[in-house]
């Protein structure tokens, strides 16, 4: 139980049960090894948080568990179990059924990912119908329930938008609404505040928890931010160059960072007032003032 | 790797020409009047054409010509378009505006009617070794508006980046600024148009001489040694005729293909 | 707005195609073999007259301008080699060359466009190979050779047109959408399980029609100077092959107008993609 691999490996074996179990390698034509051995698994109605440096791999895992990687010389080898299916052996068109309706995705750079020439109500609609030909009534039904759960109205006025139109924030919360569309069991979100103010960002995190309570949907926060990963998530995974070297309960990581690298970012958390030079805050007080930040309970 | 190997290949294919005078078991020029149109055999490895020459060191030779000639007509390019294209973004607004002008029309004039038109003013029954120096001058210095082009805009980045602010921050005089940072910074950008021009080289002398406005007799040349296409329309029965040229042809051109980037693309 | 665009355009082809006969009439002038064909391509002298008198040396602007007005009556001068007029020539030859261009060039875009689509939707190893192979093969053989080999098949010469025209189609288009496929937004709608189909139309094609449209432009501006080589060796009646039998023939005037047919031609094509995918770009 020592060393990082042997946690995380005893996490994979034990988790028979949970919804996503994955263990990737990963090789670009011109990086080998951009993911080596990195495997973990995501109860159902679990949040996991994933934090890593710029360049440690983590869109890197998101691509891979979704199977959207498919330039030329890409190889990806392991297994990923979700849902009771190994998602490597699965044909492009099981994929396709899969992606936006058992897993939904939200990428990195939220203005980048609307296509800029079409309408967000399009976008919606066509979000919808890769999974479902319903009348047009339960489709309109269906989105602007999903973009009341994200607080975005959906009055004809901002369905005839186009993403242009949109702040950071606003097509943010667009992509989210189009990720949760069809419920999927897990939403993995690449980053989803680090193009956001301080405000927004809280807000979006707030919406996290919500979906993750009132959905029941398990999350994959990708995150290169400790402080609002730790507010939101229950367990944190730690990536460095390639490699998972931490995977733990929040408060863990804060209390007894096993991994080196761990200590390192624990300790280059800012300092609370009036705290021991040495020692980071402590982590109760590091979550409480998280949650008063983020808003949560 | 890939890249290497291409290298090699076209060494030895280059080599083979170079070295014809050797290799050769016959002159490019000496027919026999008494066998023509012979089948392979060990005396003429590819047959005699219709003039009884050996049709294996006509190959030999005329591979020599073509791709000795295309580099240099590259070479004639890429020097037109370094004046033009490359002085015009150092040169200043006037001279710049009048030649960015002449290459936009050569750009918009059909290269290889200017190239017939000004073929058709010069004397078209000259020495083969003329015929090749007017060939190779013409293709090169007709086709340089698209080297100038990328070659102009290559400059004006040096120019406008920010290692040429601070060697001119710093007072260095333009000449050395020239020789010592935009000479380096746009070799990659001449060497990379240098070899996208040496195969389209290839096939535009190859047209010429075809169509019997390039490298004249007896001089081969890959065009030359094609126009054998004409003659015979009985090319599949006899296929030692053309189809070493043809497979000659397309191996020395896709390794060209294949060396800028180190693959096939 | 548009009309705006047009009008510029326009004045762009103009320009260049004065400039260009211009030039071609100043080789005329200063070409040795001068003296005779220039009284001949000069409408208002008539033959006896020519022959009476010894060539007085005319200024080239002055020339050109005789040219020109000859041209604006549809007059285009007399070819000295084939002893007839340009204009007849012309109106012989170039529906010949159009439909070449037109059949041969066309076939050549659709064709290299649906390759290049196939190749991004089913990103499968074979999807690109063959195009790749095919491509490559084509691009090392020089249009002339192309153009026997045709023949010799028993195919027309529009065909070989389209052998010419295809694999550089095909390369710049498959660069283009491998482009537009490769934007954030694409990878998004894969991730919604959005179909490749509609991914491809509704996706990657609209991004990236702009520059489609200007590879139609450069194919045309491509293949109807490649058309000389090919109606050369396929003897196929129309104006490219006129060209070379001129240039062989060292007839300068029909040649120079020739070389403005052909740059209409051409400027036409690229002015139409321009103007299309400018106007594209604006909608969007
Ligand atoms: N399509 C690709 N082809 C080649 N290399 C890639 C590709 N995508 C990512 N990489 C490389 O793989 C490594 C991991 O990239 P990845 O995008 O997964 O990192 P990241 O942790 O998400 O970084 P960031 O925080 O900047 O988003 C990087 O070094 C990157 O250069
Ligand atoms: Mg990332």
């Amino acid at each position: 139980m020592s060393t990082p691999s042997l946690l995380t490996l005893h996490a994979a074996v034990s988790g028979g049960g949970s919804l996503l179990a994955a263990t990737l390698e990963l090789d670009y034509p011109n990086k080998p090894g951009a993911l080596r051995g990195v495997s973990f698994d995501i109860e159902a109605g679990e949040i996991v948080g994933l934090i890593g440096e710029s360049g440690s791999g983590k869109s890197s895992v998101a691509m891979c568990l979704m199977r959207l990687l498919r330039a030329r010389g890409t190889r990806l080898r392991g297994s990923i179990r979700f849902d009771g299916r190994d998602l490597l052996a699965s044909s492009e068109r099981e994929m396709r059924r899969i992606r936006g309706r058992d897993i939904g995705l939200v990428l990195q750079s939220p203005l980048a990912s609307l296509n800029p020439m079409l309408r967000v109500g399009a976008q919606m609609a066509e979000a919808w119908r890769a999974h479902r030909s319903t009348s047009n009534e339960q489709m309109r039904g269906e989105i602007a329930r999903a973009m009341e759960m994200v607080s975005l109205p959906s009055t004809d006025e901002f369905l005839r938008r186009y993403p242009r139109q949109l702040s950071v924030g606003l097509a943010q919360r667009v992509l989210i609404a189009m990720a949760i569309l069809h419920r999927p069991k897990l939403l993995i979100a690449d980053e989803p505040t680090s193009a956001l103010d301080v405000i927004t960002s809280a807000e979006i995190l707030k919406l996290f928890a919500r979906l993750n309570r009132e959905l029941g949907m398990a999350i994959l926060f990708i995150s290169h931010d400790l402080l609002s990963v730790a507010a939101l998530c229950h367990r944190v995974a730690i990536m460095k160059s390639g490699e998972l070297v931490e995977c733990a309960p929040a408060a863990r990581i804060f209390a007894a960072p096993a991994h080196p690298y761990t200590r390192e970012l624990v300790a280059a958390l800012p300092r609370m007032p009036g705290a021991p030079d040495q020692l980071p805050v402590s982590s109760t007080n590091l979550s409480t003032a998280i949650e008063k930040m983020a808003g949560l309970p | 790797m890939l890249r290497w190997s291409a290298v090699a290949a076209l060494l030895a294919i280059l080599a083979a020409g170079l070295f014809a005078n050797w290799i050769a078991p016959h002159g490019y020029a000496d027919q026999d009047r008494e066998s023509p149109n012979l089948s392979p055999s060990r005396q003429y490895p590819l047959g005699t054409d219709e003039l009884g020459r050996d049709r294996f060191s006509r190959l030999l030779y005329g591979t020599r010509v073509s791709l000795l000639l295309a580099p240099a007509a590259a070479a004639i390019s890429i020097a037109v378009a370094v004046a033009l294209g490359g002085f015009t973004a150092y040169a200043g607004a006037g001279w710049a505006r009048a030649s960015s002008l002449v290459t936009d029309l050569m750009l918009s004039l059909p290269t290889i009617l200017i190239l017939l038109t000004v073929r058709a003013m010069l004397p078209l029954n000259v020495s083969a070794l003329a015929s090749i120096v007017i060939t190779c001058v013409l293709i090169g210095a007709l086709n340089y508006p698209p080297a100038a082009r990328v070659i102009g805009a290559g400059v004006d980045a040096l120019l406008k980046s920010d290692f040429i602010l601070q060697a001119r921050a710093t007072g260095q005089s333009p000449g050395r600024i020239l020789i010592r940072q935009l000479m380096p910074g746009i070799r990659p950008v001449l060497i990379a148009q240098f070899w996208l021009l040496v195969p389209v080289f290839v096939m535009a002398e190859a047209n010429l001489s075809l169509l019997g406005l390039g490298v004249s007799e007896p001089m081969p040349s890959w065009g030359n040694l094609l126009r054998e296409l004409e003659n015979y329309s009985a090319i599949p029965e006899r296929p030692w005729v053309l189809a070493p040229l043809g497979v000659l042809m397309v191996t020395v051109l896709c390794l060209y293909a294949i060396l800028p980037s180190g693959e096939p693309a | 707005m548009a009309l705006r665009f047009l009008a510029k355009h326009a004045v762009r082809l103009v320009l260049t195609v004065l400039i260009a006969g211009l030039l071609g009439a100043a080789l005329v002038r200063i070409a040795p073999a001068f003296g005779v064909s220039e009284q001949e391509l000069d409408p208002r002298l008539s033959r006896e007259f020519v022959q009476g008198q010894r060539p007085e040396p005319v200024g080239i602007l002055r020339y050109y301008g005789q040219f020109l007005y000859g041209v604006a009556h549809g007059d285009f001068g007399e070819s000295p080699s084939l002893q007839r007029p340009i204009g007849e020539l012309l109106r012989e030859r170039l529906p010949v060359s159009l439909e070449n261009l037109a059949f041969g060039a066309g076939a050549g875009i659709v064709l290299g466009f649906l390759c290049a689509m196939v190749a991004v939707v089913f990103r499968s190893p074979l999807a690109r190979a063959v195009p790749v192979a095919s491509s490559t093969v084509l691009l090392s053989l020089p249009s002339a050779a192309l153009g026997l080999l045709f023949l010799l098949a028993g195919w027309p010469p529009a065909m070989a047109l389209t052998a010419v025209v295809f694999p550089r189609v095909y390369r710049y288009s498959a660069a283009v959408l491998a482009r537009s496929a490769d934007a954030s937004h694409v990878l998004a709608a894969r991730a919604r399980g959005v179909s490749p189909g509609r991914i491809l139309c509704v996706h990657v094609l609209p991004g990236a029609a702009p520059q489609l449209l200007a590879i139609v432009g450069m194919a045309i501006s491509l293949g109807f100077p490649a058309l000389v080589p090919i109606e050369a060796v396929c003897d196929s009646p129309g104006v490219m092959q006129l060209a070379l039998k001129a240039a062989m023939a060292r007839d300068l005037p029909l040649l120079v107008v020739l070389t403005m047919v052909a740059s209409v031609v051409v400027l036409i094509g690229n002015a139409a993609a321009d103007i299309s995918s400018d106007v594209l770009r604006r909608e969007s």
